[in-house]
């Protein structure tokens, strides 16, 4: 009697094949070249419009011990808030990681507040309106005690802006199956006001100005292709 | 006859060893995949569950070992390659885009594949607890997760709020923020009761198993009370840490009794899915009983 039956043998070097194809299939290549490499802090104008930074607010981040965890994945963050004429503040916020990766969950606002204690009081698609196009985000209503919050936010995944969720995971699949890994970025802009629609409309014009205060590359880079 | 006696655990280890090729098959597919589970989402409070589901697949593949080792009597090639390429294409997939779903998932055709190849349709129905089980190994999809634990925890929110109400307690809600006097409580993500729901039918699955009922009535009615059993106990943990906060104090509502009522209705649906078994066990044994009669 043969010790090694051939259905068993063949058995097993197809299940060698599969893990050697996960192995080929698994990308490598990054999307960025270290010559176009991101630097938030240059990126983004100190002054645009009627806006300038303003040192004396820092928007909401992840707790520390997650920020130090997120070091390993996240390669970059911003965190700024601008001032206008009438005294109107906004945060502006920016993560940036070069390997698009499940950790881009722990920036998404809808984990991020309520981790810290806030409650959410509304999440819904829209639209932010921009001289150079329509940009799909998501507006987040937080809220802690009195401190009434509304978000505006979208998520990058290579030059495409996206979606959390299923959306956010196609768009890293198109470029992972081309063995591409997609870089990715989080934009979220907020305000503490109580009035909810003038805040999203304040936020609008805030980022409408600082896409214009932008180089047109560094603007694709925030926003994405517009229009794709 | 001496002959016979001696061939015997011969031919039990030639049929042990013929068996290689595929196990290190399978260790080479999943020796990653669980290293990295381990070093990662089985960490969490969500998932700490993903190990023991394992040794509990493993375990059950090992009581019906038996199956892999009587010859077959027909095998179904056709089904079972096709099975197998299939989850190693999924695997192959879901391992190199980090989609775990697919990757952990894999397993459960992968594996009847090789069942239907080797042994066919007969070793497949010895093994299927096990292979069904592997559900239980898949993490819930995030989608999933985010689509059911906001409604739930509404839910959940809602009766407790109705239920204290209906106590005489001075309970309000907006949301999922329940007001208990002085206290402002959030019903937070853990407090869906998702993660008891998935436990409680693990446990229960594996119960049904080890009993071995042979009614499908029997079976049915405890899968189909699993879920809502799960729900109640959670509202009723719920509703304990909203009095210990309301009576104790707020320390003693978020520290110790926070795990401890947890931990207890897990007890509780437990017990109540056995006493729910109890009372269906004495109910068919007066009714066959009183048949006889």
């Amino acid at each position: 009697m043969m010790a090694l039956d051939r259905r068993m043998l063949l058995i097993g070097l197809l299940m060698f094949a599969g893990a050697g194809l996960a192995y080929v299939m698994t990308p490598a290549k990054k999307v960025t070249s270290d010559a176009d490499k991101v630097n938030l802090e240059t990126m983004i104008p100190e002054s645009f419009g009627e806006w300038k930074i303003d040192t004396s607010i820092v928007p909401l981040l992840p707790s520390p011990e997650l920020l130090a965890k997120l070091e390993k994945i996240y390669n970059q963050t911003l965190a700024r808030t601008y001032i206008n004429g009438k005294g109107q503040h906004i945060m502006l916020s920016i993560a940036y990681s070069d390997d698009q990766n499940e950790g881009m969950n722990i920036h998404r606002p809808e984990v991020c507040y309520p981790a810290q204690g806030f409650d959410l009081l509304k999440t819904v698609a829209g639209e932010l309106v921009t001289q150079y196009g329509k940009l799909p985000v998501t507006r987040v209503l937080a809220q802690q005690r009195t401190r009434n919050e509304p978000i505006t936010y979208w998520v990058i995944v290579g030059d495409k802006v996206t979606f959390f969720g299923l959306p956010h995971k196609l768009a890293q699949l198109r470029y992972g199956l081309t063995g591409k890994v997609a870089d990715g970025m989080l934009v979220r802009v907020s305000s503490i006001d109580r009035d909810e629609n003038g805040a999203y409309q304040r936020q609008q014009e805030f980022l409408d100005a600082m896409l214009a205060g932008m180089s047109e590359k560094d603007r694709a880079r925030i926003a994405g292709r517009f229009g794709v | 006859m001496f002959a016979a006696l001696d061939a015997k655990p011969h031919r039990g280890i030639a049929m042990g060893i013929e068996w290689l090729p595929v196990i290190a098959g399978l260790l080479v597919l999943y020796i990653p995949t669980f290293y990295d589970l381990a070093a990662t989402i089985w960490q969490t409070e969500e998932h700490a569950h993903g190990p023991i589901i394992l040794a509990v697949i493993a375990w059950f593949i090992w009581e019906d070992r038996k199956a892999l080792r009587i010859a077959p009597v027909r095998t179904a090639p056709g089904p079972g390659y096709s099975l197998l390429v299939f989850g190693l294409l999924l695997y192959a997939v879901g391992r190199s885009q980090g989609i775990i779903m697919f990757e952990v998932g894999a397993l459960a055709p992968i594996l009847a594949g090789v069942l239907l190849a080797t042994r066919g349709w007969q070793g497949l129905r010895a093994l299927w607890f096990p292979l069904i089980f592997i559900v239980f190994l898949v993490p819930l999809p995030g989608f999933f997760v985010d689509a059911v634990t906001m409604p739930l925890k509404q839910n959940v929110s809602e009766i407790a709020e109705q239920l204290l109400y209906a106590a005489g307690y001075p309970v309000a809600r907006n949301g999922v923020v329940l007001t208990i006097g002085q206290y402002q409580l959030l019903v937070a993500d853990a407090c869906s009761g998702l993660n008891s729901m998935f436990s409680l039918s693990a446990l229960g699955l594996v119960y049904l198993r080890l009993m071995r009922y042979r009614s499908w009535l029997h079976n049915g009615v405890i899968i189909a009370s699993i879920l809502p059993i799960a729900f109640g106990a959670n509202i009723v943990r719920v509703m304990i840490l909203v009095l210990v906060t309301y009576h104790l104090g707020d320390e003693t509502g978020q520290g110790f009794a926070h795990n401890f009522a947890g931990m207890l209705l897990f007890m509780a649906g437990l017990l109540m899915l056995l006493g729910l078994d109890g009372v269906i066990r004495l109910a068919s044994a007066r009714w066959r009983g009183r048949a006889a009669v």
